[in-house]
């Protein structure tokens, strides 16, 4: 039997919480950039998980890691290219579409993954490049906190380094400004000459590239193969983590962490009593709760 | 001058074709051998699997062709009409949200949520057969409309907020769904996640014994027919349609139509709630899902491709779930993936729900130009 204070006081449990919190932090900053230029970013989950495929099948092609993080990326981009047409430019429902587009990404890897290896469930046959550990020898004498943070993935790291590039991005440059003009006000945009779908098309390219790491660390770093639908819900998860975090860097941040920590506390929690089904809706009914309230607080007002 | 891919029924008939015709030239092209000496022999067995594969896939639910001879197929028939069954439902639930203007997408927590409810008081004997069914479908609705009240509620507040309250919504009655299951009705004595037996009293009547196709499909057609008529035929219906097509009116207009906006949610949330508990009392006579089977993300296509008018819900179904036979049969026989279903269907949804597309304002200035030129 597994104590909760045994977790509580084991480094890995939080070293755990940093590694998953890496595909959620990506997505989630691309819908929190999504988010602020007033589209939601649903197609998340599909370009995450189209982004793992072809990241493994380029890489094992080419037997090269850059290579497999371009062809990663570019099917990120490619899909959220579709996803612009679409709804801005052909007024589609933006959330439809973008269900449509999680529905080709399923089925497409599913198909291509038969007709490029041959199988049906995943690519561990295939030989593909994985992300390195990166070692700090500075962190190796720090106690407890050096365990956790050290010997993490370099995407895990790059993650970190996305949170403060996207507070930057928004904070600090005219595109971060023009970015909350169009979420906030388009018609106030447009009476000061922006280009509103322009700008929306950018957010959602943006948006979708960082997915698009966060595709690609799950099936080229920690794990090195692709199974099919392996992001299991963390498009839809990161689409919580910002409606939970607001529309600030730091909130979302905190957030995704939050869905972590659930995320990790289930994985340790699976040789103790306490049933994981209940630690992981936690963070669903949190974020259920904090959007009513704010509805009704924002109602009231 | 009107595009004829403006008339709604063309319009749909046509992507279908092109779905499915973008699915065959991807199978064409994954079969090509590129080792072959000679490119076009490689391609001509290439087209000729691809045409048994799709022979099998647009036939099978309905004809098995043995030793040169054509039987009528009423294993595949039976798993044809006990899949369109779910898919009626979710599809009507959604049909009717979208007719409001609101996209609740919580169909799928509330069809798990309702079989969950369903299948704890389906293991419980004795009761009198008709009066167990009739509790079970009870319970399924009332939890699936429960499931509804928090997303009603935030469409309620604020337009669109009712999306991501929704999307929560599922992960919810799924996590909470397994966990109910395991604590309270599962199957000890077996491996894999399952309920014990549901009680004799709680099977629904059965057609066909051998294939158990069960009589859900018929309570369905049903109430296409009924949710038809109150949306098409009432005072009531018609409200909605207002509401759904200028929403700034609800907000202005008072409190009658806001209560509108969460009735319909909650009628929404009982019709799927019901929706898997056919297959669970009909089919398995267990409850033993161990992931979300997707029917409420089905219905989202379902009312898409009927327009969202519930008199064509049942016909978008039984679409639907007869390309998912048909590709299950395929994928058991040749080489090619079943999750083909899955590239149509997104083709599909991202087309159709395009609706300036392919009709006479989507084309280009001077394409349009042009044929004003022909037809004067």
């Amino acid at each position: 039997m597994v104590n909760l204070l045994d977790i509580l006081m084991n480094p890995s449990f939080y070293a755990t919480i940093i590694r998953v919190s890496t595909p959620l932090l990506f997505a989630s900053m691309g819908a929190l950039i999504a988010a602020l230029a007033g589209t939601p970013n649903v197609a998340l989950e599909g370009i995450m998980l189209f982004s793992a495929f072809s990241g493994t099948i380029v890489s094992a092609l080419s037997q090269s890691l850059f290579m497999g993080l371009l062809g990663g990326l570019a099917s990120a981009l490619m899909l959220s290219v579709i996803l612009c047409i679409f709804s801005l430019k052909y007024k589609a429902n933006i959330i439809l579409t973008a269900i449509g587009i999680n529905i080709l990404s399923s089925g497409l890897t599913v198909f291509l993954l038969s007709a490029v290896s041959g199988q049906k469930g995943n690519t561990s046959s295939l030989q593909s490049a994985v992300f390195p550990q990166i070692h700090f020898e500075f962190l190796e004498k720090l106690p407890f906190f050096g365990e956790i943070l050290n010997n993490q993935n370099a995407l895990t790291y790059c993650a970190y380094i996305s949170v403060f590039v996207v507070y930057l991005l928004i904070r600090k440059t005219p595109f971060g400004t023009h970015l909350k003009a169009v979420g906030e006000n388009p018609d106030a945009a447009i009476s000061v000459g922006l280009s509103v779908n322009k700008i929306k098309a950018i957010a959602l390219m943006i948006s979708g590239l960082l997915a698009g790491l966060g595709g690609i660390f799950l099936s080229m770093g920690y794990i090195s193969w692709f199974t099919r639908d392996m992001t299991g819900g963390r498009g839809w998860i990161a689409l919580a983590a910002q409606a939970l975090g607001g529309k600030s860097v730091i909130g979302v941040t905190l957030s995704s962490l939050l869905f972590s920590t659930g995320e990790s506390l289930s994985y340790s929690l699976q040789m103790a009593d306490i049933p994981n089904e209940l630690v992981q809706s936690i963070p669903f009914i949190i974020t259920i709760v904090v959007l009513l309230v704010y509805l009704k607080v924002s109602d009231s007002r | 001058m009107k595009s004829i891919l403006s008339i709604r029924g063309v319009r749909v008939l046509t992507i279908i074709l092109l779905s499915l015709s973008v699915a065959y030239l991807l199978t064409v092209f994954s079969h090509i051998d590129f080792k072959t000496d000679s490119f076009f022999d490689g391609l001509s067995s290439a087209f000729g699997r691809t045409n048994d594969a799709f022979f099998l896939f647009l036939t099978s639910p309905l004809i098995r062709v043995l030793s040169g001879e054509i039987h009528f197929n009423m294993m595949s028939f039976s798993q044809w009409l006990n899949q369109t069954t779910p898919l009626i439902f979710t599809g009507l639930a959604i049909s009717l949200v979208f007719n409001i203007g609101v996209l609740n997408l919580g169909a799928e927590g509330q069809m798990f949520a309702g079989a969950v409810a369903g299948s704890c008081i389906a293991v419980f004997t004795p009761l009198p057969d008709l009066i167990h069914i009739l509790l079970i479908f009870l319970v399924s609705a009332i939890t699936g409309a429960l499931w509804s009240v928090l997303p009603a509620y935030a469409s309620y507040k604020k337009r669109n907020s009712e999306i991501l309250v929704s999307l929560m919504m599922n992960y919810l009655a799924f996590y909470l769904g397994i966990y109910v299951i395991k604590r309270f009705i599962r199957d000890e004595t077996s491996g894999a996640l399952m309920s014990i037996k549901f009680a004799p009293s709680s099977a629904f009547p059965l057609i066909n014994e051998r294939y158990k196709l069960h009589v859900g499909f018929i309570f369905a057609i049903l109430l296409a027919l009924i949710v038809w008529y109150l949306l098409k035929k009432t005072r009531w219906g018609l409200k909605i349609k207002m509401i759904g097509s200028n929403p700034q009116f609800a907000e202005y207009s008072g409190i009658h139509n806001k209560r509108a906006l969460i009735n319909v949610q909650l009628i929404s949330g009982a019709i799927a709630g019901t929706a898997g508990i056919f297959e669970l009392i009909g089919f398995h006579g267990r409850f033993l899902w161990s992931s979300s089977p997707g029917y409420g993300w089905d219905g989202i296509i379902v009312a898409i491709m009927a327009s969202k008018n519930p008199i064509y819900v049942p016909l978008s179904a039984a679409f639907l779930a007869y390309i998912r036979v048909g590709a299950q049969n395929m994928g058991r026989y040749t080489d090619v993936s079943p999750d083909l279903v899955k590239i149509i269907q997104a083709i599909i949804i991202i087309f159709l729900t395009t609706e300036g597309l392919f009709t006479s304002e989507s084309f280009h200035p001077s394409f349009r130009k042009l044929r004003g030129h022909f037809h004067g």
